[in-house]
C-alpha cells in the first residue's frame, strides 16, 4: 500500500506540465527576425514554487538571528551589573584577606615545611572574578601559583582560561613576578590574573614572606 | 565590536543549525514522499534546497564571526583544519567537518547534472553526518549548551531530523519489500 495518487491523476500532471515546458520553450526561443537572421534565445527566469515561503525563511531566519543577539547583550548586560556589584563586596572581603595572610602562612607552614600560601584579593572582571594564591618557597621565592577564581560562566570563558591560566602561571614564577605577558584573547583574565597575584605579593613581603616586588 | 561579534556567532550557530536540520526535515519528507497533497513536490524540493543554501550561508556567518571575534583563539588554521584548535580541539573540529560535508552537499547540488547521481547522492547523504556533527559541536563548544532551553531546543531538532531519517528509510524499505513480492507473485 502506497500513498502514491492514481495514475491516471500524475498522467494529468505530467501532460499539464509538458505542455507548461513545450510553451515556455516556444517563447524562450524568439522569432525570426523579417530579413532572415536568428536572434538568441532570450534567457530563461528559473521559476521558484516555493518563493513566499523562501522569503519566509530568509527573514525569519534574520530575525532569529537579531533577536537572539539581543537577547544575548540584555543578557550579559545583566550579568555585568552582578558583578558590578560583587566588585565592593570583593573590595572588603580583600582587605580582610590580606589580614589573615599570616594565619594562612602558619597553617601552610605547618602542612608543607618552609612553604607559605597567600591569597590574592578576588578581582572582578567584565566576566567574572580571577583570584589566584601564590605559594612561596622558605627562601622567599615565588614556588608556584594557584588559580582560586576565573570566569566560568560559560563556555567560551572556561576555554579561553584554560588555555591562559596555564601560561600565566608558568610565566609568573619565571618571571618571580607578577610582571607578566598579556595572553592573547585573555586581556581581561590577564588583567585580573595580574591584580590578584600582586596583591598576593604585596601581602606576603608585608608579612615579611618574601621580599618580591 | 568584540562582544557584538561573539553574540552573532552564537545567534548564527543557532541558526544554521535549525536551518540545516529544517533543510535534512524537508529533504527526507519529500523523498520519503510523505509531504501530502496539499503542496507541489516542486515547492518541497526548491524549498528544501534554499533552506540547504541558507544554512550554508548562516554557517558561513558563524566562522566569519568567531573569525572576527578576537577572544575565540580562531584564526585561519582553525577554521580549515578540525581539531587544531586549542583547547577543545575537537569540540570546533566537529563543527569544521560539519561545514565541509554542508559545503559539499550544497555545491555538488548546483552542477548535478553534470556529474554522476551515485556520487552525488554520497556526497548529499554526506550532510545528514553533517548535522549530527553540528549537534555534537554545538553541545560540546556551545556556550548555551548549559541553558535548559537550548538543550531541549537541541533535542527536539534531534528527534525531529530522526523521525524523518526513520521514515525515509523505513518507507524505502517498505517500498523494496513490495517490489520484490510483486516480482516474486
Amino acid at each position: 500500500m502506497t500513498n502514491e495518487a492514481p495514475s491516471h491523476e500524475y498522467d494529468a500532471v505530467t501532460i499539464a506540465r509538458l505542455e507548461r515546458l513545450a510553451a515556455r520553450r516556444l517563447a524562450a526561443t524568439a522569432p525570426a527576425s523579417p530579413n532572415g537572421a536568428v536572434n538568441p534565445p532570450a534567457r530563461r527566469k528559473r521559476n521558484h514554487p516555493s518563493k513566499k515561503s523562501r522569503a519566509g525563511a530568509l527573514a525569519l531566519s534574520l530575525a532569529t538571528t537579531g533577536g537572539l543577539t539581543y537577547a544575548f547583550a540584555t543578557s550579559a548586560a545583566a550579568t555585568n551589573g552582578t558583578s558590578s556589584t560583587v566588585v565592593a563586596t570583593t573590595a572588603t572581603v580583600s582587605s580582610a584577606t590580606t589580614a589573615t595572610t599570616a594565619t594562612t602562612a602558619k597553617a601552610s607552614t605547618a602542612a608543607t615545611a618552609g612553604t607559605t600560601t597567600v591569597n590574592g584579593a578576588a578581582i572582578s572582571t567584565k566576566y567574572g572574578n580571577v583570584q589566584v594564591q601564590a605559594v612561596f618557597a622558605a627562601d622567599g621565592t615565588l614556588s608556584s601559583v594557584n588559580v582560586l577564581q576565573s570566569p566560568d560562566g560559560d563556555n567560551k570563558s572556561v576555554n579561553i582560561n584554560n588555555r591562559a591560566l596555564p601560561t600565566l602561571n608558568s610565566e609568573a614564577v619565571t618571571a618571580q613576578s607578577a610582571n607578566v605577558h598579556t595572553v592573547s584573547g585573555a586581556t581581561y583574565t590577564t588583567n585580573g590574573y595580574v591584580k590578584s597575584l600582586q596583591s598576593a605579593i604585596d601581602a606576603a613581603r608585608a608579612a615579611a614572606v618574601t621580599t618580591l616586588a | 565590536m568584540t562582544q557584538t561579534m561573539w553574540y552573532l556567532t552564537r545567534s548564527t550557530g543557532i541558526v544554521a543549525t535549525l536551518l540545516s536540520a529544517a533543510a535534512l526535515v524537508w529533504g527526507f519528507l519529500f523523498s520519503a514522499r510523505a509531504t501530502g497533497n496539499k503542496l507541489r513536490p516542486a515547492w518541497w524540493l526548491d524549498l528544501h534546497n534554499w533552506l540547504g543554501g541558507l544554512a550554508l550561508v548562516f554557517v558561513g556567518a558563524h566562522i566569519v564571526t568567531s573569525w572576527l571575534d578576537s577572544d575565540t583563539g580562531i584564526g585561519l588554521v582553525q577554521i580549515f583544519v578540525p581539531g587544531s584548535a586549542s583547547p577543545d580541539a575537537w569540540a570546533i573540529g566537529w563543527g569544521v567537518l560539519a561545514a565541509y560535508l554542508f559545503a559539499l552537499a550544497v555545491f555538488t547540488t548546483w552542477p548535478r547534472r553534470l556529474g554522476n547521481r551515485r556520487w552525488w547522492r554520497i556526497a548529499h547523504l554526506g550532510s545528514v553526518v553533517g548535522i549530527a556533527l553540528a549537534f555534537l559541536h554545538a553541545y560540546q563548544s556551545g556556550s548555551d549548551a548549559s541553558r535548559t532551553s537550548f538543550r531541549v531546543g537541541l533535542t527536539l531538532t534531534a528527534a525531529v531530523s530522526t523521525y524523518t531519517l526513520g521514515q525515509r528509510l523505513f518507507g524505502q524499505l517498505e517500498r523494496s519489500r513490495q517490489r520484490g513480492g510483486g516480482r516474486a507473485a
